[in-house]
């Protein structure tokens, strides 16, 4: 029987919150400073324990009560004219004296910056070197943030886990699965090249991990699989790719990756609560058709 | 020329050294047995730490998994000493063959207040050969 996991634990909410409060009480600055940080660590755009973040709060201000003496209007002077060189060039849009004064120091800031653009464009070709892929993070992030202020985007959702944790479930299609969790939004490819055969669909849940996965394969040792997986920012899945670069198509508003990897070709794309990939020996035309077949309805 | 000026030009060049040795790093890292893997560490009541490890095939594989799970503890977040390693000569489950990919987790009893990160090596093969690659989790620390 389906259960809509979300139901189950919105039940216990109350007790839950009681227990939080519980916990916090007694803690020092340092271990509250430390719950803020966990908080922190397991929020994302769409989930996050707000009455968690306020009872970390208010046990913060118990415990470490902010200053009456602090006056704010005096903060924001005393800063104003620490940065004064910064100010006056944003507002007067001429060199600073201070700067003009010291032409070798400016030269070497501009070193220093030089340097510091290197290190971060070096960084960026390392982690693409070794598999990590910074430049589909920040996608990703700017996924989160397109997911907020573009309203006419639509995002996939999940509603329902029909199976426990643990479990594994074989359905006839993929659309069939997608139907079984209740997701909502365009995910499923209608079209595959049609050498590819149906070998198998299957869904399982692991410590709430759920993943839905299709394959095809054909009688020339072919293989093409689709996987659906629930989107974790906090886990950041490695994927294999060869030397050639990344390619980026966008279509119905969402960012699609396709990556090469040796004779395999990789898509990968983030839609709402899902991480969508398609990997497979099909050609880079073949792989945008399928991603088309997804948003044809 | 300054001697400041002189220690960032050489961390120019440094950089730029570099850099020309990772771009032969980038060939030799395709696989032809791994398509994508994730691991990750969550904790849960009574100390205990879950460690969840997804492996994806290029294709069935003979087997497919992770051979090895190491747990390291700090107190700290900077120093951190192995604890516990699962293996797959130990532990068969570790593996699933047949198959073009694998999902599990191990459940390890730790100590509420440690920090706890994994190094998991992800392994996918068959008859013509096989290929692994470590897989380093974030820390997470263990609740009571």
């Amino acid at each position: 029987m389906p259960q809509i996991r979300h139901n189950s634990t919105a039940g216990g909410a109350k007790e839950e919150a009681k227990l939080i409060h519980e916990h916090l009480t007694n803690q020092t600055t340092d271990d509250l400073l430390d719950d803020l940080s966990d908080w922190l660590a397991n929020a994302d755009g769409t989930h996050f324990d707000s009455e968690n973040l306020n009872a970390i709060l208010s046990a913060l201000d118990e415990v470490n009560p902010e200053s009456e003496e602090f006056h704010p209007e005096e903060s924001l002077a005393a800063f104003h004219q620490r940065f004064e060189p910064v100010f006056d060039k944003e507002e007067n849009s001429s060199p600073s004296p201070a700067l003009a004064r010291h032409p070798r120091h400016f030269s070497r800031r501009l070193i220093q910056v030089a340097a510091i653009i290197a290190v971060m464009l070096f960084s960026m070709v390392t982690a693409q070197a070794f598999g990590f892929d910074i430049f589909g993070a920040i996608a990703r992030w700017t996924s989160s943030t397109f997911h907020f202020s573009d309203e006419s985007t639509t995002f996939a959702t999940i509603g329902t886990y029909p199976i426990e944790d643990g479990e594994q479930k074989s359905y006839d299609s993929l659309q069939a699965a997608l139907d079984d969790f209740g997701v909502v939004g365009n995910i499923a490819p209608t079209w595959v090249p049609e050498r590819f055969k149906l070998q198998s669909v299957a869904a399982d849940i692991k410590y709430r991990d759920f993943c839905i996965r299709e394959a095809y394969a054909n009688s020339d040792g072919e293989y093409l699989s689709v996987m659906i997986r629930k989107y974790d920012s906090g886990k950041q899945t490695e994927i294999e790719k060869d030397t050639g670069t990344t390619d980026i198509y966008k279509t119905n508003g969402i960012t699609h990756y396709l990556i090469s990897d040796k004779s395999f070709e990789k898509a990968t794309w983030i839609n709402g609560q899902l991480e969508v990939r398609i990997i497979g020996n099909v050609t880079h035309q073949e792989l945008e058709k399928m991603i088309d077949s997804i948003y044809r309805g | 020329m300054k001697k400041n000026t002189k220690r960032v030009l050489s961390m120019i060049l440094t950089v730029v050294m570099i850099s020309c040795f990772s771009c032969i790093a980038v060939s030799a890292r395709s696989s032809d047995y791994l398509d994508a893997y994730s691991a990750d560490v969550s904790a849960a009541s009574g100390g205990r730490i879950i460690v969840g490890v997804s492996v994806d095939a290029l294709g069935y594989m003979t087997q497919v998994g992770a051979s090895s799970i190491t747990i390291y503890k700090s107190s700290d977040q900077i120093s951190w000493s192995p604890v516990k390693t699962y293996s797959y000569t130990n532990y068969p489950s570790m593996m699933t063959s047949g198959y073009y990919y694998f999902a599990d987790a191990v459940t390890y009893y730790g100590t509420a207040g440690y920090y706890y990160l994994a190094m998991v090596t992800c392994y996918a093969g068959d008859a013509n050969g096989h290929d692994s690659r470590l897989y380093t989790t974030s820390g997470t620390r263990a609740i009571s």
